[in-house]
């Protein structure tokens, strides 16, 4: 984004009080990464199966395929950790793009409908294209979020109100009712997919094997590199359609850019997990409260608290019933009332 | 007339004369149809799973419903005498309480019998069979109920012989699920296997519930599936590092099939063939 490089766009975007900022920033990275850590690591060492850390250890370092505490390792827990890592960090740095694309501090993956475009497509491809296998389900539900976007991108920009965050945030709130309905139709008349998808839209960890999880891992990094070089240019966005475009910046090149960063992660994480509520507005809003409103700080901590959250959900689902709960329950479960306690606890962080 | 119903204490359906037009749900007719009963239309889940069905054929039958899904307008204009399916003395298992109410004012309801156990399933939906209006004392049945007998006793031998322990299942992406304390577990269990699986839930849904992580702690050396057939298409990691799952020991049942002597003598008969080409891997 050449056009943001400007001299005037720079003293907007970090003016003096907000450079000092930016070693408490750094500083409060700290704690957050090692918050991060413990999560993963809980991730590693508690599950249903009670395995002592030092076992756990043991069998990282000298895995035996027959061995049952190796296997409930190396085809369980490594790539349940490694898909909370990644669908987390996608996920909290999707709602934050979200959330800056539209100006809305509200959205989330689904309310541009690229949840319901990944479950319509995954659905489609159980009802009628005989698609029984995982890895399969992955790249159906991808291209059903990517899909998703790019229409929700074209409604929203295709007359002369383009731009304008509510009507993008709206067409995507009615194209998602409108495909989740598509789905609930194919899936009241068809049992046997509804059973197949149950685990899956329920958004779940389990089960995943860990080839089929790093294979979104190039999806995800591309995605949050996109993220990561957008940030300067949703800042000046955020001044608003007026102030970027007289700054030289083109808006709908970078909410264009943005949406293909969205789709990249949320349709990577929600292809590996299912659709999981809650993270993408959860943690791009905790990471507001901490750093205001400053995109590549948002982003930078969003990275962090989405799989931290993610990684204590999904551990928490482990333990809390016999049998495990989904991850994505839990995370609806605890996440709604968090939200409700900051957003009263404290000042609601604007966009 | 009055149907009193074998398993449901105090149930009694009143009829005005012998109910002939009937409206089955497809498990009820998974069952009855081995009786010679023939619905005027059809509703309700697994109508075309061959493990609900058998060799049924319902190319000609009408359908008022699919699923949890019941058209009770095209329901009325049938005229039923009496409406058949899983449930109880409400209404069928899978409608609301005011889709019941409808389904009720327009014919009675006759829930399916649930014995716990096989035998006394069979023997009650032979009861609501001859009810209906069905010869149950046929030589085709008469056979099917020896044939039953045979192969309780060729599946008893060959469990005794072979020590092996049997897990019933039914494996999901988010948990593997079990059936301890399902009716067929609970037949294999008498006729001498030993059922591994989490202890069933005291209520609520009977299934137990085991996570990925803790399925190898239950040591089966033979896991029937349900619905298993040679195209069954579920995989995961942890699944197919199960030893029964590795050394192909897999076989098939059902919860819901047809309640009849031929379906359980036929599946005992597959069984046995399964045990008896089995070792012991867990």
């Amino acid at each position: 984004m050449p056009s943001t490089r400007s001299a005037a766009a720079r003293t907007a975007i970090a003016p003096a009080p907000e450079r000092s900022r930016a070693p408490r920033r750094w500083i409060a990275l700290v704690p957050l990464t090692a918050l991060c850590a413990l999560a993963l690591t809980a991730s590693m060492l508690v599950g249903s199966r009670d395995i002592p850390p030092a076992e756990v250890l043991h069998v990282l370092l000298h895995p035996d395929p027959d061995d049952a505490v190796s296997q409930t390792v190396w085809l369980s827990r490594v790539p349940r950790t490694v898909l909370v890592l990644l669908a987390g960090a996608a996920l909290g740095v999707a709602g934050g793009l979200m959330q800056a694309v539209t100006r809305n501090p509200m959205t989330d993956p689904g309310i541009l409908g690229v949840n319901a475009g990944a479950s319509l497509a995954v659905v489609t491809g159980l009802a009628f294209f005989d698609m029984t296998d995982i890895s399969q389900y992955m790249w159906w539900s991808f291209a059903g979020a990517m899909v998703t976007s790019v229409i929700v991108f074209a409604i929203g920009n295709s007359t002369a109100a383009r731009g304008n965050p509510v009507r993008m945030t709206l067409s995507g709130v009615a194209l998602g009712a409108v495909l989740s309905g598509f789905s609930s139709a194919v899936l009241l008349t068809n049992s046997q997919v509804l059973e197949r998808m149950r685990g899956w839209s329920a958004g779940t960890t389990a089960s995943q094997p860990l080839d089929a999880t790093l294979t979104i891992a190039p999806l995800v990094v591309a995605g949050l590199v996109i993220a990561a070089i957008s940030t300067r240019s949703l800042d000046v966005l955020s001044l608003g359609e007026a102030a970027a475009v007289a700054m030289g910046a083109s808006p709908n090149r970078i909410r264009l850019i943005a949406l293909v960063a969205i789709a990249l992660l949320a349709g990577g994480a929600t292809a590996a997990a299912g659709p999981i509520g809650f993270l993408g507005l959860l943690a791009p809003h905790i990471a507001r409260m901490v750093v205001s409103p400053h995109q590549g700080w948002i982003t930078a901590y969003s990275v962090l608290i989405a799989p931290c959250v993610l990684g204590f959900a999904d551990v928490l689902g482990r333990v809390i019933t016999t049998g495990e709960v989904p991850v994505g329950v839990v995370t609806a479960f605890i996440g709604a009332p968090v939200l409700i306690y900051m957003v009263r606890r404290f000042r609601v962080a604007e966009v | 007339m009055t149907f009193v119903h074998p398993t449901i204490d105090g149930l009694e359906i009143g009829f005005d004369e012998q109910p002939e037009r009937l409206v089955m749900d497809c498990y009820a007719y998974g069952s009855l149809h081995e009786y010679g009963l023939e619905p005027d239309a059809l509703f309700g889940f697994e109508c075309d799973s061959p493990f609900v069905m058998g060799d049924a054929d319902i190319s000609d039958i009408p359908t008022v419903g699919k699923d949890g899904e019941i058209n009770v307008e095209k329901l009325a204009e049938l005229r039923p005498d009496a409406v058949i399916g899983q449930g109880d003395a409400d209404g069928w298992s899978w409608f609301d309480d005011d889709v019941n109410a409808q389904v009720t004012r327009v014919a009675g309801f006759i829930p399916l019998p649930s014995a716990d156990d096989i035998d006394g399933r069979i023997s009650a939906t032979r009861e609501l069979a001859a009810f209906l209006g069905a010869d149950v004392d046929t030589d085709r049945i008469q056979q099917d109920d020896a044939d039953l007998e045979t192969a309780k006793q060729a599946f008893q031998d060959a469990i005794g012989d072979a020590d092996l322990r049997i897990m019933l299942a039914s494996p999901a992406k988010e948990m593997l699920y079990t059936g301890v304390g399902f009716a067929q577990a609970n037949l294999l269990e008498e006729l001498g296997a030993t059922i591994v699986g989490p202890d069933a839930p005291e209520t609520g849904n009977p299934w137990g519930q085991v996570a990925w992580e803790d399925a190898s702690s239950y040591d089966a050396d033979l896991i029937l599936v349900e619905s298993y057939s040679d195209d069954y298409a579920f995989t995961a990691d942890l699944w197919e590092a199960l030893p029964a799952v590795e050394a192909d020991q897999v076989g098939t049942w059902s919860s819901k099939g047809a309640m009849t002597s031929r379906t359980y003598a036929d599946w005992l008969t597959g069984l046995t063939l399964l045990v008896e080409s089995s070792r012991a891997v867990a």
